[in-house]
């Protein structure tokens, strides 16, 4: 559930919701080579969670290999595990078969008149910015306040090592990346004093 | 293939008689609801005229990921109860003799019929609905994580997660229901079952003052009746796996019906007497309080070994 929470952020701002008036004209589909992948990768994700027996025997035959790791067991198109059996695909079946038997319903019903996604019922309230009231902002305001005692430990580790990171890159800089001359002698200078030292060694 | 047949036309009855028994028991909890009001109360079958009102009327449509999420939500949740067993023999699907009604296909299905509430309700493009799809998903966030906490108690100390399996567990002599054996699990159960019903302390994402009934406000005629249907088949499935993980499941139907009775009926009046919490005191209160107990009730079942 939380790992969906996170990807819903996204999804709903990219394409749920309501499309503000300046991205009208400007957005467009993408081209055809880049759909085809996307539906490649998307496609076997669906068959690898539907059908995962070709998969896991592939898995099973790796297994051995590695110590102490047992093999999945499976009972007819089941995945056997301590406590119980999972059918992924008849799951799946049955998944299916309910999103028919409410398509049905959908169908068997009067058709619906379509209005825009501007066209909506507000409670009265007049929305003059709908940015601010969009799912993702301040997404996080419930967990961040229940921290709020404690957010200061971490955002001063974060300044911290931003500030040493920050002296680092200058240190960095003024010796490597500069075009002041005494830096350029410092370095000619270095480099003599090396070579006569490997001179005298050698 | 007819064993196959007659598998689905059993679980499409159970998903038909959840949907009757949790729309009637409904029904008559509006009208308790009412007498604690000083109320008569709407008649009993007053949710089905509400249901079936709106599905004949005609509505509007903001699009087909409007339409597809209702439809998969609608599917998902009847999936889900085609799954629910109702007494320890009435279990739709069974093969060589193991009943599937793992408890993990809950907790995907059910989720799975949320989301397409949830994709269809922020595809209609209000606002408001978009803020009740946030605060629903981030509740969801916040109780399931003591009660999947319980629940793996339960399935540790009988050894399956079948849910037809956990409830014959519990009737075996010698045993008692988890209700007994785990008292403070129980009472982290009961609170986020609360949650799971949208009831009162926990009915932020509905907030019918605030934000106009949240993910359900641009919904009307067949969709709303459709999502009517869905809520009530979902209430009935997460009754229904509280009976059985809880309270012993039921060896016929009239012992199942009462126990269901009594499960929706307390977390009604328990909702009744209670205010609404904001969103961000939901969380606090379930990470701050309720995790920590199940934390505890953890710690005493399995590793104290103390089970009554």
């Amino acid at each position: 559930m939380g790992s969906f929470l996170y990807v819903f952020r996204p999804l709903a701002a990219l394409f749920l919701g309501q499309q503000l008036p300046q991205y009208k004209e400007t957005v467009k589909e993408a081209p055809f080579l880049m759909i085809i992948p996307m539906a490649i990768l998307s496609l076997l994700n669906v068959a690898t969670g539907v059908l995962p027996i070709p998969v896991l025997t592939f898995i099973n035959k790796v297994l051995p290999e590695l110590n102490g790791i047992s093999e999945v067991q499976f009972e007819g198109m089941g995945i056997v595990g301590l406590n119980g059996i999972l059918d992924a695909t008849m799951i799946s079946g049955i998944f299916v078969f309910g999103i028919v038997v409410s398509f049905m319903i959908f169908i068997v019903l009067k058709k619906s008149k379509k209005v825009g996604l501007m066209d909506t019922y507000t409670a009265a309230n007049f929305i003059y910015s709908e940015e601010l009231l969009h799912y993702s902002v301040d997404f996080y305001a419930p967990l961040e306040r229940l921290y709020e005692k404690y957010i200061h430990i971490m955002k001063n580790f974060y300044k911290y090592i931003a500030n040493k990171v920050r002296e680092f890159g200058a240190f960095m800089k003024y010796f490597f990346f500069t075009n002041k001359p005494e830096i350029t002698v410092f370095w000619i200078v270095v480099l003599i004093i090396f070579l006569l030292w490997g001179e005298i060694t050698w | 293939m007819v064993a196959i047949i007659n598998m689905i036309l059993l679980g499409l009855g159970v998903a038909l008689f959840g949907f009757v028994l949790q729309t009637s028991i409904g029904g008559i909890s509006r009208k308790v609801h009412g007498r604690l009001q000083k109320r008569i109360g709407p008649k009993w079958y007053q949710e089905f005229l509400d249901i079936f009102k709106l599905l004949s009327k005609r509505a509007i449509s903001h699009g087909w990921i409007y339409d597809l999420g209702v439809i998969m939500a609608l599917g998902g949740i009847i999936a889900t109860a085609m799954f629910m067993p109702i007494t320890n023999d009435i279990v739709a699907f069974v093969v060589n003799d193991v009943p599937l009604d793992n408890f993990f296909i809950f907790v995907y299905l059910l989720a799975v019929g949320m989301l397409g509430m949830a994709m269809s309700a922020s595809g209609s493009g209000n606002p408001l609905a978009s803020i009740g799809v946030m605060r629903a998903l981030t509740t969801m966030l916040a109780y399931e994580v003591p009660f999947m906490i319980v629940v793996m108690i339960i399935i540790k100390l009988s050894g399956t997660s079948s849910i037809s399996g956990i409830a014959e567990y519990q009737q075996l002599a010698g045993n008692n229901w988890f209700a007994i054996a785990l008292p403070l699990g129980f009472i982290v159960a009961f609170i986020s079952l609360l949650g799971m019903l949208g009831k009162k302390p926990f009915e932020t994402y509905i907030a019918p003052a605030e934000i106009a009934s949240g993910p359900m406000v641009e919904y009307g005629g067949k969709q709303l009746g459709m999502l009517f249907i869905m809520h009530e088949i979902t209430i009935f499935i997460e009754v229904a796996l509280f009976v059985h993980l809880f309270l012993g499941g039921a060896e016929n139907i009239a012992i199942f019906i009462v126990k269901y009775f009594a499960v929706y009926t307390v977390a009604n009046l328990v909702s009744n007497v209670n205010g609404r919490l904001k969103i961000d005191q939901v969380v606090v209160f379930f990470y701050k309080w309720i995790v920590p107990l199940a934390a505890i009730q953890a710690f005493i079942a399995i590793y104290l070994g103390w089970v009554i």
